[in-house]
């Protein structure tokens, strides 16, 4: 047993440590104090997070919870009936199988182009693009014009009426397409920072290819393959579109319910109850992601691709891992290009041959709205891109108090569950002095904050491959926090700023499950537009409103990089 | 205009849980006068980098104070300060010009543009990077970019000018050369300066006065001569150069003069500070100071192994059982003992430094 006074030493010592903690905060403190403007900017992001982010959530929460004596009526009420529980599970269902088949057909092809000498690697890059940069359900619509029915394949080709495409077995061959290229593009820079010399040590050691694979390879990935699993399993358990245009109502799931009990019964409470329900495993896979598996990384930096000098894989097997990718590019090509033909045919399923009529159709019914979502996008995709670059430089190079507070709120709006952010917003922006709701305001604010995420990690990657040194060269040499920002951080960090530029923009044009809830007549986004085409069985006029949205995406994107490089000189390569 | 550290304590939160704080630096006090280079040597992780820092502002001490003549600067920020760094990986601006990177300070500063550009001109010509202006930081050598950060500290002309390893990128041959330089450059202005390395031969190069390092705490303050000649601690002369330690004890002491017994023999070797007779010492002996000879000397030695340098050759000697170092020059002229030759070891008393234990 320690003697009693060790205590006393033990109180003073931390009395002590307080002490000096306290002066060193005071110290930082009165640092940031010399700089105003940094303390004005911090404590205006912190408003805006807890306004646009933190609000809306306890509004939905709050909505969610009955007034009366069992704060929980409105759960048990829904959860009563057998169809909400079979919502939840089938979104669980739904959520884990897609993200498991879009990982396993990602890896593949990210193994296949950064591990195997084959042909087509920029064709294969190429291919995985088009569903990231085609709204998400559009999938769904090929689907439908395939195997629906008046199907291209089941009725045209098959004869088949009323193939059964609509449920589990539909949605997730269209979630697979939809997030295959998202675990492809992120396993493919996790696959390019792993040394292949490590392989070609393991291989010197006497291993067989397999071997090396399964002892090296997969293991030094699995941190990145688990990281692309949970994003997957986040953004297809929260998707809306393609469940609302494959699933029916024999398939309900939750978000769709969440949806259809406020738009279509009023049901405000239940609604709400549904969302903070979709919240849960979100946000549990998000913390789980952002807390355990980033911390189990092997890979820091991306660093210079080394090329192996041994074979991965036997030629056998290479051929084949070029066939797998080969079909993957075909599936999505014909997926993506049925809609083409969609767009340009009479009356699918009975007359393909060409018109015009669908374009001139959606022209008619669609203009405003497709420069309402041009508008929309082009506000908020720059405010988001440069309130990411500042949180993410605040975050890696200052230090004050509510700094892991900042990081986490801005980046948990990732994780948030569209219709959960759709809800909260017109639950919290429905009266004054906050009356946003049917406003040009309420959707930039949205997307602002849904895609601030991007802008951090992009800018929080970049800031930690430039060396410290530099900025504290320049705070050497005279200049303040605000020079060192605008005279070196800003232009070497500008690449990656114009890159997660484009990745925004696309985003705010393609996204539909929280802005599904904020349309209104004045303003109104395409996905809104072709979705509801798409639900009211005019397939051809959804095709063709898809295709323009997808022109659209395409030419903004040359022109920022065209104008980007003009004026600014700054070259950058879209990451999606 | 001097510079004082004055009690400098900082301490970090240690990344393990058990032990909460690590003492980076630990109660340095040191006072270097106008115009003088004082350099920091020491290990890695002694602390030296750290007081650096906290002169020229990145980090704030625990405690104590950093005065700038007589101005308490301790908790002015890096931009405030008339103090300018050289970095050790350079930290040039990669998106800038060498003319923007070395007028950077001046720009920042609000000085007309054809002032600075006359400016930028006379320093790269002072660093011998003329006509080099134009030229992109990654079309530069690696000495070529240390010279492009040597001016850009410069060019402010501050007070005072640290330096932080600042040629541990370059090979050894370019290290040599810049270390000259800066030396030159240095004394050509006029400058204060404090100069951090782990390098001794390049803190004896350039210095007016070397301070020793170890554990966050000064070891030793003195001139180069004297760190090397009369170093206080078996760290000391072991950091500096290469050293032997021959174990002996006191027979007598006089004013000025000890008797030493070492390997059975008693020399009389100089010391200032009397020593009690018994008392165990170390004689810090260097390896060049070590003759070798036919002759009997004071101890017997036989070579156990020899390696050739070219202008020197080193031996290793067994005497009494302890290997000793010896540094033989000149080798065409005197040629070279084999292994396993018998020979005496001798060294001249004036050249022992001694270290009680």
């Amino acid at each position: 047993m320690a003697p009693p006074f060790s205590e006393g030493i033990q109180v003073s010592v931390m009395l002590q440590d307080a002490r000096q903690k306290a002066r060193r905060i005071f110290l930082e403190l009165g640092r940031i104090a010399q700089e105003p403007w940094l303390i004005i900017s911090i404590l205006a992001i912190f408003t805006l997070l807890a306004l646009f982010i933190i609000l809306p959530i306890l509004k939905v929460v709050q909505m969610s919870l009955a007034p009366g004596e069992s704060v929980l009526a409105t759960y048990f009420n829904l959860f009563r009936s057998w169809y909400m529980r079979r919502a939840l599970v089938n979104s669980l269902i739904t959520g884990v199988l897609s993200a498991v088949l879009a990982v396993f057909v990602g890896f593949i092809m990210a193994y296949t182009v950064t591990r195997v000498n084959i042909p087509f690697k920029k064709f294969f890059n190429m291919v995985a693009i088009i569903p990231v940069i085609s709204p998400p359900f559009v999938s769904g619509l090929s689907i439908l014009l395939l195997f629906g029915n008046n199907g291209f394949v089941t009725y045209h080709l098959l004869g088949i009426r009323n193939f059964p495409i609509y449920g589990l077995r539909g949605l997730l061959i269209a979630q697979t397409i939809v997030f295959f290229p998202v675990a492809y593009l992120s396993l493919k820079g996790v696959l390019e920072a792993i040394n292949p010399t490590l392989e070609d040590a393991a291989f010197d050691l006497g291993a067989s290819r397999w071997k090396v694979f399964r002892r090296v390879t997969l293991p030094l990935a699995a941190p990145g393959i688990a990281s692309a699993l949970l994003v997957i399993f986040i953004e297809s358990l929260a998707d809306f579109g393609n469940p609302l245009v494959l699933a029916g109502s024999s398939f309900p799931t939750l978000a769709v319910q969440a949806y259809l009990e406020i738009t279509g019964m009023y049901n405000l409470p239940g609604g709400a109850a549904l969302a903070v329900v979709l919240l849960i495993p979100s946000v549990t896979a998000f913390i789980i992601q952002k807390y355990w598996v980033s911390k189990k990384s092997y890979v820091t930096v991306s660093g210079k691709p080394t090329r192996s000098s041994v074979k991965s894989v036997s030629n056998t097997t290479r051929w084949i891992l070029f066939a797998i990718c080969c079909l993957i590019s075909i599936v999505v090509l014909v997926f993506y290009g049925i809609i083409f033909i969609g767009a340009f045919s009479q009356a699918w399923g009975y007359d393909y041959s060409f018109t015009l009529r669908n374009f001139s159709y959606v022209w008619d019914v669609g203009y405003k709205t497709i420069k309402d979502t041009v508008t929309v996008a082009l506000l908020s995709t720059p405010i988001s891109g440069i309130m990411g670059m500042f949180i993410a430089f605040l975050v890696v190079r200052k230090s004050f108090l509510g700094k892991g507070a900042m990081e986490f709120t801005s980046m948990l709006s990732f994780a948030l569950p569209g219709t959960v952010v759709g809800i909260g917003y017109i639950l919290a922006f429905n009266q004054k002095p906050l009356l946003l709701t049917g406003t040009l305001t309420i959707l930039v604010a949205n997307f602002v904050f849904r895609y601030v995420p991007v802008g951090i990690q992009n800018g929080v990657a970049t800031l930690q491959q430039i060396d410290p040194g530099i900025e504290e060269a320049a705070t050497d040499l005279g200049a303040n926090s605000q020079t060192v920002f605008r005279r070196i951080t800003l232009p070497l960090i500008s690449p990656a700023f114009f890159s997660g530029l484009v990745f925004a923009f696309v985003r705010a044009m393609t996204a539909i499950s929280a802005a599904i809830f904020l349309v209104s007549a004045n303003w109104n986004l395409m996905t809104v537009q072709i979705l509801s085409q798409v639900s009211s069985g005019r397939l051809g006029a959804a095709a063709a409103f898809s295709i323009i949205l997808v022109g659209i995406i395409v030419v903004a994107i040359v022109l920022i990089r065209v104008i980007v490089n003009r004026l600014l000189g700054v070259k950058f390569e879209a990451k999606f | 205009m001097g510079v004082i550290l004055k009690d400098l304590r900082k301490e970090f939160d240690s990344p393990d849980e058990h032990r909460r704080k690590v003492v980076a630096v630990d109660n340095v006090s040191l006072e270097i006068r106008e115009g003088e280079l004082v350099t920091l040597l020491g290990p890695s992780g002694c602390g030296k980098t750290t007081c650096l820092r906290m002169v020229s502002g990145f980090e704030i001490p625990t405690a104590g104070k950093v005065f700038f003549g007589d101005t308490d600067v301790t908790n002015l920020p890096p931009d405030q300060r008339d103090s300018a760094m050289v970095f050790q990986n350079y930290a040039i601006f990669p998106h800038l010009t060498v003319a923007d990177n070395v007028g950077f300070g001046l720009s920042v500063r609000k000085m007309p543009k054809p002032e600075i550009a006359q400016k930028v001109d006379a320093i790269l010509d002072l660093v011998g990077l003329a006509g080099m202006g134009k030229r992109m930081p990654d079309q530069l050598s690696g000495g070529q970019q240390q010279r492009v950060a040597l001016a850009r500290a410069i060019v402010n002309e501050p007070r005072v000018l640290l330096f932080d390893e600042p040629l541990s990128n370059l090979d050894a041959k370019l290290r040599e050369q810049m270390r000259l330089e800066i030396r030159r450059i240095q004394q050509h202005l006029g400058i204060t300066a404090i100069y951090v390395t782990h390098d001794q031969s390049e803190a004896m190069a350039i210095s007016d006065r070397i301070v020793i390092m170890n554990e966050g705490r000064i070891e030793q303050d003195g001139s180069p001569r004297e760190i090397y000649e009369r170093p206080n601690s078996a760290f000391v002369a072991d950091f500096i150069g290469k050293v032997n330690f021959v174990e002996g004890s006191v027979v007598a002491s006089r004013s000025g003069q000890v008797d030493v017994d070492v390997w059975g023999q008693v020399i009389t070797v100089e010391r200032q500070q009397n020593l009690q007779a018994g008392t165990r010492v170390k004689l810090v002996l260097r390896p060049e100071a070590i003759h070798l000879g036919d002759d009997r000397g004071y101890a017997k030695g036989v070579i156990s192994n020899v390696v050739y340098l070219g202008s020197s050759v080193e031996y290793n000697v067994l005497v009494q059982e302890k290997s000793l170092m010896a540094v033989a020059s000149s080798p065409i002229e005197q040629g070279i003992y084999p292994v396993g030759t018998e020979v005496g070891v001798y060294f001249s008393p004036k050249v022992v430094h001694i270290l009680p234990e």
